[in-house]
């Protein structure tokens, strides 16, 4: 028995190093990349060793003289702005509306939820045009506001069907209880399901943050100067002369971390222990 | 289960439904107004930098099918998202799995998961690209090093289309992994002790508990992955612009280049009505059985 | 075809000093009559913007104007500038552009006409300015009569220029003094020595004798490849209107290139774009940049930045088999949206931005290269490029003939001239991968680009 657990142990652990090498290699490359010279970048053979330079990370803050203008931590701020209230948006018109196709028998429910997930499969440059012309007519062009409009087309659909998903999943039993106690449905949700579903909504929140988050073709139509998002940032890297990956890998490392951050904060909700607290009140 | 006759009395209580609807159907109904025009565009011989546009019916579509870079390029991205799924989908699942297991590195190695999902699209296939280079990347000094020889990812239209799955790959599995690890930690626990105590062995609670309870969860991962990469745009563009010699030119690509680069806007708008209605029938096809799998919990 | 702008030209006025007296002269217009007013403005990721940027203050100051500056890279630039054009909205005044685009745009009636602004003496003052001062062939790139496949040069003026690039040799000396080689003169010279020049190096390093971009895109054609091509004599659309690029002269032009891409170049020159080649040249993995973009020399010559720094040489391109050299160009201009609602400021800008004193600034400051005749002569310019070679001056030297002799914009101006070239490009590299026949790939090429361009 004793093998057995060490056996599956190394066999565990074995799995992290091939997942984490495939995953983190392309990543310590950008890493690395950010401290490189142009010179040490396009070098052949690559190098793994050399003189680090934190250049390329004044640059995009504006700092030397050469990224003059280019404040890297303005397109931060946007793009937090926009997708955290994004995502926040669809979380709030999502779980009423998941629940309600969830739970309760409505006539055109197939109809109503299949429309809002094909949103979710329009090609961009399919409504990107006309939605140009209505947004600077409405005056949301470069505004947070119409960001966040335009945003639930990523991110609604997302948590809306995942979180339908999860709702569905909930024992009809756990809700039958709360209503002999007198509950009315808004409280059912609040009190009794949602409680059970959050790896769901922590799931859910997480994709739809990141799907939002790195969107680019909406943030450089509908966005100007005042609201672009990293996205646009990074892209900006690209000279018309020259790609300047060193600022690019700098821009990608400051970009990554709000993910992060937002990750590893709704990861919390992943774990199951929480769940079965919930499901054992 | 006995659900449904649940339910009904369970919204009896709610005298409207619909109210919990609304707010998302607000938001929603704005976008139709552009898909409408769009569909009527892609009637016309609308070009961009002409303002007159002549209804010409059917015209741009019988074009399109008549035309060999077109069926190519369906071609193309149909394989592309099979391809995409076929590798996705099982490594998804296998590293949900693993993340499943309770350890010390569990929660490290979720963060770990997320990160290729925090790099844009567009960059990570600029940065691929560079990795790929055959003559210049690391990928292929990395292979020299243990001598294998090198590769031409994606300078060959041989090669091509498969290292762009790769990277697709490498910036998709974790949104596949991350839904079906929720799903897995959705489990109710009842479920399991009741197993356990009813003496299954690890692969009957697999079996029985695990993956059906699993089904609606992989169904919707897929159902996302499938019409995402149908419509894949960036990470292609940015590693190879659809080529070499067209061998990546996904259909996305090919209506953006329409439409873009060339203004030819209304035979840019039939791709993608074709596009759209490759997406739909698909869709309605996954959501159909994601419907039944549900309703059998 | 006639109406196409056979040269660049450049007109060197002895008085060097004479252009800097203008600077001085009294302004007739009042440039704070737009007082209030903020301009959009959206540029392409260029070293022209990162020299202009610290000089907008002072504009602003000067005028009143404020300016809403926005920069993209070229690919978004240009799709974002399509979006607001063609919705009309006039949300962007001011936009950096090129030939190729205006073709389009001013089909559209897109962009304003700045002929009226530059005779309005309310708005222009016309002797600062000095319009002569221009490369007249630059200059004349921004004028087009709105005819399909003529009259470039003529008609309105659409846009302004800012800078161009040329396609020129940049060459390894240090590796051809090495082989006891010369900088190619024809493109047969050029496949011989490129062969030589494909070896393992000491260090066992493999170093290969060309790179240059090469995929399929329209940049190949009209830039690039395209060069090799005119200086076959070959040609775009023929003397009887007829699309021409399935000629004997083309042909061979493709053969050759191809071939010397085939014994010269990794297999892989086939996915090259232009970053590619540029890197690949300044790692010092490579010999020769065949035709291409003048704009890389600032990046070789850095040594921050570069592998090869002061061991480039720079060269005219080779000439074709009859002695022709003709080198592609590309041209960055400013234009004005015509639905903005704000045109004279705009105009304001336009003519700040583009004025003598403006102009000598940005070139200093790495906007490469200049289109007026006092930046040429500019002593500080003169000296920043001067260690650029294998001997002191080559590079300036390379330009100036480039100027006066070589560089033109070959291609006659039409609004699907990207379609067509896309698919040019095309053909080229079928028959780089499918080692097919290149006679019948043109051929059947040429077939679709003139139903493109309703020739057929």
């Amino acid at each position: 028995m004793a093998t057995k657990k060490t056996l599956q142990g190394v066999l565990l652990y074995l799995g992290y190093l091939v997942m984490f090498l495939f995953i983190v290699f392309p990543l310590y490359w950008i890493v690395t990349m950010s401290f490189k010279e142009f010179r040490d970048i396009i070098a052949y053979p690559p190098r793994f060793l050399f003189k680090p330079t934190l250049a390329n990370y004044r640059a995009i803050l504006g700092l030397a003289g050469d990224g003059a203008g280019f404040a890297f931590l303005g397109y931060l701020k946007n793009s937090i702005i926009v997708s955290s209230l994004s995502v926040a948006l669809s979380a709030l018109v999502s779980i009423p509306a998941a629940y309600a196709f969830a739970r309760f028998p409505m006539r055109l429910k197939d109809n109503l939820s299949f429309t809002i997930l094909s949103l979710r499969f329009a090609p961009e440059i399919l409504i990107i045009i006309p939605l140009y012309a209505v947004f600077s007519k409405l005056n949301l062009y470069d505004t947070y506001l119409g960001l966040i409009l335009v945003h639930q087309l990523i991110t609604l659909p997302l948590t809306i069907w995942i979180l339908r998903g999860f709702f569905a999943e909930v024992p009809v039993e756990i809700e039958e209880s709360a209503k002999v106690d007198g509950c009315g449905p808004w409280r059912i949700l609040t009190r009794i399901s949602l409680p059970v579903i959050l790896p769901g909504v922590a799931g859910a929140m997480i994709v739809s943050f990141v799907f939002s988050w790195n969107n680019l073709l909406f943030g450089l139509v509908l966005s100007g100067p005042k609201t672009q998002p990293v996205t646009v940032g990074i892209l900006q890297t690209m000279h018309f002369d020259q790609i300047n990956w060193g600022w690019m890998a700098a821009a990608i490392v400051f970009s990554i971390i709000p993910g992060i951050l937002v990750s590893g904060y709704f990861g919390k909700y992943l774990v199951k222990g929480l769940t079965e607290g919930a499901v054992k009140q | 289960m006995g659900g449904l006759a649940h339910k009904k009395r369970l919204s009896s209580l709610c005298a409207s439904p619909y109210l919990f609807v609304i707010p998302a159907l607000v938001l929603v109904i704005g976008i139709f107004v552009p898909f409408l025009s769009a569909v009527w565009t892609s009637f016309t011989d609308s070009k961009l930098y002409i303002a007159e546009t002549n209804f010409i019916g059917l015209k741009n579509y019988i074009d399109l099918f008549r035309s060999g870079q077109f069926q190519q390029s369906l071609k193309i991205t149909v394989f592309y998202s099979l391809l995409s799924l076929a590798v996705q989908l099982p490594l998804g699942l296998g590293v949900a799995f693993l993340l499943n297991i309770p350890s010390r590195m569990q929660r490290f190695m979720r963060v770990v998961l997320v990160l290729p999902l925090l790099i844009p699209p567009v960059v990570a296939g600029l940065i691929w690209r560079t990795m790929m280079h055959p003559t210049n990347g690391i990928l292929n000094h990395l292979l020299g090093l243990i001598r294998i020889a090198p590769l031409p990812w994606l300078s060959s239209p041989k090669t091509a289309l498969i290292s762009v799955v790769l990277i697709d790959t490498w910036v998709f599995t974790p949104f596949v992994a991350l839904l079906l690890l929720a799903g897995l930690q959705s489990i109710p626990a009842e479920l399991k002790e009741a197993a356990s105590i009813d003496g299954a062995g690890v692969l009957d609670r697999l079996l029985w508990i695990t993956i059906p309870w699993l089904t609606p969860h992989i169904l919707l991962v897929t159902i996302f992955r499938a019409a995402d990469s149908l419509k894949s745009f960036d990470i292609v563009y940015q590693a190879t612009r659809g080529g070499p010699l067209n061998a990546t030119r996904l259909l996305h690509i090919m209506a953006y280049e329409e439409a873009i680069r060339w203004a030819g806007f209304g035979k840019s708008m039939a791709i993608i009505m074709v596009l759209w209605i490759m997406c739909y029938a698909i869709t309605n096809i996954l959501v159909n059985r994601w419907k039944r799998a549900v309703e059998v919990m | 075809m006639k109406n196409r702008i056979t040269s660049l030209g450049l007109v060197l006025s002895l008085v060097v000093a004479l252009s800097f007296c203008s600077i001085v002269s009294a302004d007739s217009v009042n440039w704070r009559q737009e007082e209030g007013t903020a301009l959009n403005v959206l540029f392409v990721a260029h070293p022209f913007v990162d020299a202009v940027r610290p000089l907008i203050p002072e504009f602003e100051a000067k005028t009143g104007i404020k300016i809403n500056l926005e920069v993209q890279s070229e690919v978004p630039a240009f799709e974002k500038i399509l979006m607001d054009l063609q919705s009309r909205r006039g949300t962007i005044d001011v936009f950096m552009t090129s030939p190729l685009q205006v073709w389009q745009y001013a089909t559209g009636g897109w962009v304003e006409a700045l002929d009226g602004y530059l005779a309005d003496p309310q708005l222009t003052d016309l002797q600062a300015y000095d319009l002569d001062d221009f490369s007249p062939g630059v200059l004349a790139a921004g004028r087009w009569n709105l005819q399909p496949l003529g009259g470039v040069g003529e008609g309105n003026t659409w846009a302004l220029p800012i800078n161009y690039e040329t396609y020129i040799t940049a060459y390894r000396y240090d590796l051809f003094q090495k082989f006891g080689l010369k900088a190619p003169t024809t493109y047969d010279e050029l496949a011989e020595v490129a062969k030589q020049l494909t070896f393992v190096a000491e260090d066992g390093k493999q170093i290969y004798g060309v790179t240059t971009r090469f995929d399929k895109y329209w940049d190949l054609p009209f830039l690039t490849y395209g060069t090799m091509v005119f200086s076959f004599d070959g040609e775009f659309i023929d003397d009887e209107g007829r699309v021409a690029i399935d000629s004997p002269e083309v042909v061979a032009a493709t053969e050759l290139f191809i071939s010397i891409l085939q014994e010269s170049a990794p297999a892989s020159i086939g996915s090259n774009t232009w970053y590619d080649a540029m890197q690949q040249f300044a790692s010092g993995q490579y010999a020769i940049a065949m035709n291409e973009a003048d704009l890389f020399a600032p990046v070789y010559e850095d040594p921050s930045q570069s592998m090869v720094a002061g061991l480039v040489g720079y060269a005219v391109p080779p000439a074709g088999p009859n002695g022709t050299i003709k080198a592609n160009s590309w041209i960055w201009q400013v234009a004005m949206n015509s639905a903005s609602k704000n045109k004279n400021a705009a105009w304001l800008f336009m003519q700040w931005l583009t004025s003598k004193e403006v102009m000598a600034e940005t070139h200093l400051n790495g906007n490469m290269n200049p289109v007026r005749s006092s930046a040429w002569e500019d002593p500080r310019l003169v000296e920043m490029v001067e260690s650029w070679g294998e001997y002191p001056g080559q590079y300036a030297e390379v330009q100036v003939t480039m100027l006066e002799n070589y560089s033109g914009l070959w291609f006659p101006p039409h609004p699907e001239l990207t379609r067509a070239l896309d698919r040019w490009a095309e053909a080229v590299q079928q028959s780089f991968f499918e080692g097919g026949n290149v006679e019948r790939n043109l051929q059947k090429a040429a077939q679709d680009i003139a139903t493109m361009l309703g020739l057929d």
